[in-house]
């Protein structure tokens, strides 16, 4: 079979692992505003512009933990919902790019709908959300149709 | 499009299963194209074919709306 850009099936539940407690931990963090102080740490930063001062190429001091947790998202999300399935044949080839063009559809839209109605501050936490959402949308998308695939087995 | 995939492989008593093993799909694969719900590529459609030592011509026929 052709090169098809995916993850080995066998890191499929290490994705999901990593992506549902890299939310939950997200989404505890949003809430409770939380930032363990052992994440406080110096790293190499090639951008690190505040109001009134740049920086480029420094090291600057940062709390990871937010880095730490979007990462996290990113990477499991990717392990998750790009690993190939047990047998990943033509049909579940087709789910897939059906589900994402249907989740780029989806996360440009409430994005749109975003940009002409959300304003000020309030837009920082739609960029926040949007990083993760086109990848969370696919991934439960692409479920659910293999869910229904799988329960029309049984008819 | 039309296929006799369902009524061969009833014809030769074989098992969703078997087929899909020998073709290398799911058996959710078969079952969608028997339902008339997934047209396979030309390379499965072939690889069909050949298991039922048989033409494409005779388990697939394009229908009006095609």
């Amino acid at each position: 079979m052709k090169n098809n850009f995916l993850f080995p099936n066998k890191v499929k539940h290490l994705g999901a692992i990593v992506f549902a407690t890299m939310v939950i931990l997200g989404i505890c963090t949003l809430i409770f505003r939380w930032e363990p102080a052992t994440f406080n740490l110096q790293t190499f930063a090639i951008l690190s512009n505040n109001l009134g001062s740049e920086n480029h190429f420094s090291i600057v001091e940062n709390n990871l933990w937010n880095e730490f947790l979007a990462s996290g998202v990113i990477i499991g999300a990717f392990l998750y919902g790009f690993s190939k399935e047990k047998v990943e044949d033509e049909l579940i080839a087709a789910i897939r790019i059906r589900s994402l063009v249907w989740a780029t559809y989806i996360n440009y839209g409430i994005l749109l709908l975003a940009i002409l109605f959300v304003y000020e501050f309030s837009f920082f936490n739609v960029l926040v959300f949007n990083m993760f959402t086109l990848l969370i949308f696919f991934i439960l998308r692409f479920n659910w149709e293999l869910f229904r695939l799988k329960g029309n087995l049984d008819e | 499009m039309k296929n006799t995939i369902k009524l061969e492989r009833a014809r030769r008593n074989l098992t969703q299963a078997q087929l899909s093993e020998f073709i290398q799909v799911s058996r959710q694969t078969i079952n969608a194209m028997e339902a008339g719900k997934y047209v396979p590529s030309t390379v499965l459609a072939l690889k069909i074919a050949k298991f039922f030592e048989m033409s494409v011509h005779e388990i697939f026929e394009l229908e009006e709306n095609d």
